[in-house]
């Protein structure tokens, strides 16, 4: 079975997975490390999207070996398979679709190895993200890339999603700090992409599965690139009358060729949302709030702070304050990562979305966004990391009325086909899923896709590997003449 | 010379003028790799045209290769084979920048210097620092991941490149990646086109993160003793979390390879009796010089500069600031016409984790020294880099001298050196490719020196893009 044919039916028959296979699995991993009773395999047919899927069975695996083990299995065997950490994505990436199995790697969860004189740190792909920080601060570095979710969220689904985070607007999102990582092939070989090393020597293995959302391999071990804490970190909260006067100061702060290490916005409504659930002292009265902050060297800070405050000022902020001491500045930040739970329970349902725009399109961006919620009669919430122009609407609805479900759902892809008209894509961090498949074809070609196939079929020519994510299934009707095509090869 | 196609000499030619009108198509081409000479040499004037070729030799079984400024055609091992050279020199030239977005859309035939002019213009820097600028283009750098110095501070190629514009082998235009830092939308396939030497499609424009032009920028030229001095001096730099943009070391012979744009207006580094001192590493009236540059606020950078005189305790060193800093980093990276570089230069790139370049550099150094091989050393310390370059003429002679019998057109002991560097560097967790003068170093000479199991891996994607072999075949993913 080709990954260029793959179709949904084939696995949908029988999920139940044959007793002799169970077995061998049971010897690679350990009795109570499979599980296959419809109790326990129910935990784990959903992640943070919301659609479910039941898996066939589920196995707990402790290392590298036994992940390589068992994928022989259900490579020897034919059966899909789904990597799996802690079941934070939002794109619907972590269900097995088809059922299969899903590996979890929660219990490889260890650092490895700190090595300071190489600025990396060598972690298992279980660990949470906020996990490695916290080993390296004794030393006093960190591990830059700080999604929303990094108290939840493994280093193993950041790398597959690519996940950003507030802090990449100055220091890149998760690919720019991966070195080297251990990957377990759908064949179940294990390679290494990278090392400690900062060069990579033919086809950059490690870029493109970084961000392959688990349709390439598993990956087991990373070595992430570490930073020195800085010296410095200066906090700032600005606040606008509108959400456009928030845009037109980021622009002019990055055009005067500053570069703060976060420059995150939201607006009003989600302000007052937060205010409501965590009280933060954000000034509620406002339409729009920049968080703003400056690290590095503390020569030369003031200086910068003051310029940047000059900018909001003239571009007519309401109020500009820097947090004075580190309890205010934690505050600040709670509001922020706090958003998306306080958006989320004003609701029985929400669509948020993570499209990206040049971050000049970002006013004429927002003003469409909020036209457009008007135009579907629905309620939207907006956080965005403005530096990057990656914008997070939200819309709330309630899932059991049919005819909102549906004009939130008709919302969503407006809004990306928004982001993609004023340049930009579909999405910035969240990863496709299944929840994009359909966005896809707003981005991409025929041909630009048929390249993207290139790849998953050369990592997995079986399709077990997380099938069904990432790629929109091929038309029927062309699926023959590419099989075709790379068959006379 | 080898091809894989049977078509006459006479067709192929009537075949492209066909395609590409005459006047762009050349039979006696001037261009080679490696030795291999192409049957015909083409200059696209577009995209379009381009398409063409590439389809058309990808029906004919014609195997290709890309060249724009031809810095690096040394690059990477004998094409399997060589029927049509496409000259990219021809295709349009332009770069626009956005100085607001920070991203820069350059052709890829456009050059380096070009390209980093136009965004200087606007007060940004465009991350790249390659070799020779001024012949460089995009689509080079991007072919070949090469970063220079300032690397240090910019990141890699692969930090720097947002999208991809790309002619795929059977002529289909396709486009990667875009205008933002952040885009997951599929899979990051602008890092697959990024060090892949043309083996997956032919560049055809690229889309650039720019930086901000800093405030202000100091560069430090810190004459070093021996190369403990210079490690204790950069390994202090780091952990006081100065963040450096260069921190770079150069062997005596590197620094007259620069020339005089390197050491300053006032040619301060020449006076006697500034650089005596040192013991050097290459064999040459001996020194090393270390380079940090620092850049940002000027508070900063001020407050870095000091630090490093006050703590390393070696004195005061020459600051070049800002134009002048710039100046000397463009003459590092070869922006003036060089002499250093004849057709007997070898040059190779290690890459190792950052702390075991020291002990990297002492092993070349001492191996070189003990077979009598002269070459330069450069040391890009934040980024584990070490480069050599040596002349393959001075090895001969010396190999000659020695009453070695092998033949004259390679050099044994430039190769067995070289093997043992590279040995030395896969043992310390890196690797060591040849970038210029592979021929030099005898049949069988590997230029890149893969692990085997992901050169597997790599031969089933280049399979997939381009299933005949058209594209520069075997010179990144090679047959062996």
């Amino acid at each position: 079975m080709s990954a260029l044919v793959w179709g949904p039916a084939e696995h949908r028959k029988d999920r139940r997975m044959k007793a002799e296979l169970l077995e061998e699995l049971r010897v690679v991993v350990g009795e109570k490390n499979v599980l296959d009773r419809l109790v326990d395999l129910q935990t784990y047919e959903y992640d943070a999207y919301g659609e479910r899927s039941l898996p066939s069975a589920v196995v707990f695996c402790r290392s590298t070996a036994e992940v390589s083990a068992v994928v022989r299995l259900l490579s020897r065997e034919g059966i899909p398979f789904v990597p799996r950490g802690y079941g934070t994505n939002v794109n619907g990436g972590s269900l097995a679709l088809f059922g299969g199995v899903v590996l979890e790697l929660g219990r490889m969860n260890q650092v490895l190895e700190i090595d300071i004189p190489n600025r990396c740190v060598v972690v298992q792909s279980g660990i949470f993200n906020a996990d490695v920080s916290a080993a390296l601060a004794p030393y006093g570095y960190y591990y830059a890339p700080d999604p929303s979710s990094l108290r939840a969220s493994s280093i193993g689904g950041n790398i597959a999603e690519n996940a950003g985070g507030p802090h990449c607007f100055k220091y890149g999102v998760t690919t720019n700090h991966v070195l080297g990582l251990e990957v377990v092939l759908p064949d179940g070989e294990v390679v290494w992409f990278g090392g400690k090393g900062q060069e990579i020597v033919g086809l950059d293995l490690r870029g493109i599965m970084i961000g392959s959302e688990g349709t390439l391999g598993i990956v087991t071990t990373a070595i992430l690139r570490i930073l020195k804490l800085p010296e410095t970190v200066k906090t700032m909260l600005a606040a606008f009358a509108t959400l456009e006067d928030a845009g037109n100061v980021v622009s002019a702060i990055v055009a005067a060729g500053l570069v703060p290490a976060t420059l995150e916005l939201m607006d009003g409504p989600t302000m007052n949302a937060v205010e409501d659930a965590l009280a933060c002292g954000y000034p509620r009265d406002a339409g729009a709030l920049l968080l703003i902050e400056l690290d590095g060297l503390r020569d030369g800070m003031d200086d910068l702070a003051e310029r940047i405050a000059a900018i909001c000022s003239a571009k007519g902020a309401l109020d500009v304050r820097v947090a004075r001491d580190e309890a205010e500045r934690a505050t600040l930040w709670r509001g922020r990562q706090g958003t998306f739970p306080s958006i989320t329970s004003l609701a029985p349902n929400y669509m948020s979305l993570d499209g990206t725009v040049p971050r000049t399109m970002l006013p004429e961006a927002l003003r469409r966004i909020t036209e457009l919620a008007r135009r579907h009669c629905l309620p939207v919430y907006c956080v965005l990391h403005a530096g990057d122009g990656n914008i997070h609407p939200c819309f709330l609805y309630d899932g059991a009325d049919e005819e909102q479900k549906r004009e939130a759902e008709a919302a969503s892809m407006n809004v990306l086909r928004i982001c993609a008209a004023l340049g930009g894509t579909v999405s910035g961090e969240h990863g496709i899923g299944i929840e994009k498949l359909e966005a896809m074809h707003i981005v991409f070609s025929d041909d630009e896709l048929r390249a993207q196939r290139f790849v998953k079929d050369a990592f997995d020519p079986q399709g077990l590997c997380n099938p069904g994510k990432l790629l929109p299934p091929q038309p029927v009707d062309r699926a023959g003449s590419v099989a075709a095509e790379v068959r006379g090869a | 010379m080898r091809s894989g196609s049977l078509l006459h000499v006479a067709t192929l030619a009537a075949r492209l003028e066909d395609l590409l009108g005459v006047g762009r198509v050349s039979m006696r081409p001037q261009v080679s790799i490696h030795g291999l000479r192409p049957r015909a040499e083409v200059e696209p004037a577009d995209t379009q045209q381009l398409a063409a070729v590439l389809s058309m030799a990808n029906d004919e079984g014609l195997g290709v290769c890309v060249a724009a400024g031809g810095t690096k055609l040394g690059w990477g091992n004998s094409p399997e084979r060589l029927d049509v050279l496409v000259a990219t020199g021809r295709m349009p030239a332009y770069c626009e920048v956005d100085a607001d977005d920070l991203v820069l859309t350059a052709g890829a035939s456009t050059t380096v210097a070009e390209a980093r002019r136009a965004a200087r213009a606007q007060r940004r820097v465009l991350p790249f620092d390659a070799e020779q600028p001024a012949a460089a283009t995009i689509g080079g750098v991007i072919a070949t991941a090469d970063q220079g110095p300032r690397g240090g501070g910019y990141g890699g190629v692969r930090d720097v490149v947002l999208g991809v514009r790309v002619v795929l082998v059977d002529g289909s235009q396709v486009q990667f990646g875009g205008r933002t830092m952040k885009n997951v939308a599929g899979y990051d396939m602008t890092k697959l086109f990024v060090g892949s030497l043309g083996e997956l499609g032919v560049l055809t424009e690229a889309t650039l993160r720019l930086l901000p032009q800093p405030d202000s920028q100091a560069l430090m030229l810190l004459p070093m003793h021996s190369l403990e001095q210079a490690q204790g001096v950069a390994t202090l730099i780091l952990d006081e979390g100065l963040q450096p943009f260069v921190l770079e070391l150069l062997s005596g012979q590197a620094v007259a390879e620069a020339g005089p744009g390197l050491t300053g207006p006032a040619g301060t580094l020449a006076e006697p009796g500034w650089l005596a001192a040192g013991s050097g590493i290459d064999g040459q009236p001996g020194w090393l010089l270390l380079l940090a540059g620092f850049w940002g606020h000027e508070a900063a950078v001020d407050r870095s500069v000091r630090q490093v005189r006050d703590q390393s305790g070696i004195g005061e060193g020459i600051v070049l600031r800002d134009e002048q800093a710039e100046a000397a980093l463009d003459a590092l990276s070869g922006m003036a016409p060089r002499v250093s570089l004849t057709d007997f230069t070898v040059a190779a790139r290690a890459s190792v984790p950052m702390s075991e370049v020291w002990d990297l550099t002492e092993y070349a150094f001492r191996l070189a020294t003990a077979g009598q091989l002269v070459a330069s050393y450069r040391v890009g310390v934040a980024r584990g880099v070490l480069s050599i370059r040596a002349d393959a003429e001075t090895a001969l002679s010396a190999s000659h001298s020695r009453g070695s019998d092998e033949a004259a057109t390679s050099s044994v002991p430039l190769a067995t050196w070289l093997e043992k560097v590279r040995a030395e560097a896969v043992k310390r967790g890196g690797q060591l490719i040849v970038t210029r003068g592979l021929e030099l170093l005898g049949p069988g000479f590997d230029a890149w020196g893969h692990p085997a199991s992901t050169l597997e891996l790599m031969k089933r994607i280049k399979q997939r893009f381009d299933p005949r072999g058209t594209l520069n075949a075997g010179r990144l993913i090679g047959a062996r």
